[in-house]
């Protein structure tokens, strides 16, 4: 892949001269052309515009999201799809359809994302967070959280190089976090599972690489 | 490339305006407390109900132990931001005294304030014969009982009568375990978090 990603940009910049270098040299002895230099040259061919690239990398940094790496998937140059392996507290994915109207160094995005995250170590931070006393511990179970979210942004790079994009939006997050039971001060106390929601800000930084 | 740079600035303040209308809330929805065995006396108890029958009326209060075992911020703070429900108490009796409640009559379960009080949950009877456990649903499920709370604990007070039929024995005593089950939900604004 390393490779790949070193020798695409090196042909793509030596295509079009060495295509023409190559003309001559790899004509058979015995063609027309070779054998008539007086003929003007055939007209060059109308430039092909090369297909921009479909896939890319993303490196991504954000709240809620934590550190996402992505596999993007770009049909058209206006709207992509990507999904990444995504840690915080917890491994995790992160699904996102973004928009970007503009083909050009620098574009507005849109982007809808959806993420959710395995119960990890998110619920003892909980418990550190809250200040919650170490014998209420047990009463607090293992905790997932996943969340949506709505950004606008702004996008600079080329669609043939890297990308960074800047998002802000707003999200609503919903942690879900298992129940438990102890006892404490001589009461025997019951949780049942429970859920925490948040409507809240959300920022995103990324970096994108097409290959 | 004009229009960009509004609607970027637009987008960023969107999030910074907005700490009023940003929240997050917690909803529990049952958390049972079940504090050690207590003891009831019923005044004129312990004797062979005398002809006409037995009727006394007891009373005693419990903490529910809220304080030590629910974390503050899910309990403490203003009846706008913060919902405690009372979803039902459970009293088990235990091997000491009365062995079953054929002797009782009714129930109440009320909370105070020291200035307001409120009736949690009533008993009028309806108990099958012999039977150790009673369940008491909550007289208004709505009502939120942040109010009653007092530095985080919440005491509950039981009032009851006894009714013995001539002949029967009167238990002097009832010992139950007492099982508490509540609701607990609290809500605060970004603003209000980061103000604290």
């Amino acid at each position: 892949m390393r490779l790949a990603l070193l020798l695409v940009p090196a042909l793509l910049a030596a295509s079009p001269a060495s295509a023409q270098d190559a003309a001559p040299a790899g004509a058979p002895p015995t063609a027309p052309a070779a054998q008539a230099p007086a003929t003007p040259p055939a007209p060059a061919p109308a430039p092909v515009e090369a297909s921009a690239p479909q896939f890319g990398l993303q490196l991504a940094l954000g709240a809620p999201d934590g550190a996402v790496l992505s596999f993007v998937w770009s049909p058209l140059y206006w709207v992509m799809a990507d999904v990444g392996f995504a840690y915080t507290l917890a491994p995790g994915f992160v699904l996102g359809l973004e928009f970007r109207p503009i083909d050009f160094v620098v574009s507005p995005l849109v982007r809808g994302e959806y993420g959710y995250y395995f119960a990890g170590n998110t619920a003892n931070q909980i418990k550190k967070w809250a200040n919650v006393p170490e014998d209420q511990w047990p009463l607090i179970g293992d905790a997932s959280y996943n969340w949506f979210s709505a950004l606008l942004g702004i996008a600079i790079g080329s669609r043939n190089g890297f990308t960074f994009s800047l998002e802000g939006g707003i999200g609503w997050l919903s942690l879900n976090v298992k129940g438990g039971s102890g006892t404490i001060n001589n009461v025997q106390v019951t949780t049942d599972p429970w859920k925490s929601q948040a409507f809240m800000p959300v920022a995103r930084l990324s970096f994108l690489y097409f290959f | 490339m004009k229009r960009l740079l509004p609607a970027l600035l637009a987008a960023l303040c969107i999030p910074l305006a907005a700490c009023n209308t940003f929240y997050a809330e917690a909803e529990q929805p049952r958390v049972c407390l079940t504090v050690p065995p207590q003891s009831f006396t019923i005044p004129g108890g312990g004797i062979v109900a005398p002809p006409g029958g037995f009727t006394g009326t007891w009373s005693g209060q419990v903490d529910l132990g809220i304080g030590n075992t629910l974390p503050d911020f899910l309990v403490n703070g203003s009846t706008d931001t913060h919902v405690l429900r009372f979803l039902d108490l459970e009293a088990t009796l235990t091997s000491t005294g009365a062995t079953n409640f054929d002797w009782l009559q009714n129930l109440s379960v009320t909370v105070s304030s020291g200035v307001v009080t409120q009736q949690l949950a009533f008993y009028d009877g309806g108990l099958t014969r012999g039977a150790r456990t009673l369940t008491l649903e909550p007289v208004n499920p709505d009502n939120n009982l942040v109010t009653f709370l007092r530095n985080g604990n919440m005491v509950v007070f039981l009032t009851g009568t006894a009714a013995v039929p001539a002949g029967s024995p009167v238990p002097s005593t009832w010992t139950a375990s007492i099982t508490t089950c509540l609701y607990a939900k609290v809500r605060e604004t970004l603003q209000e978090m980061t103000n604290k």
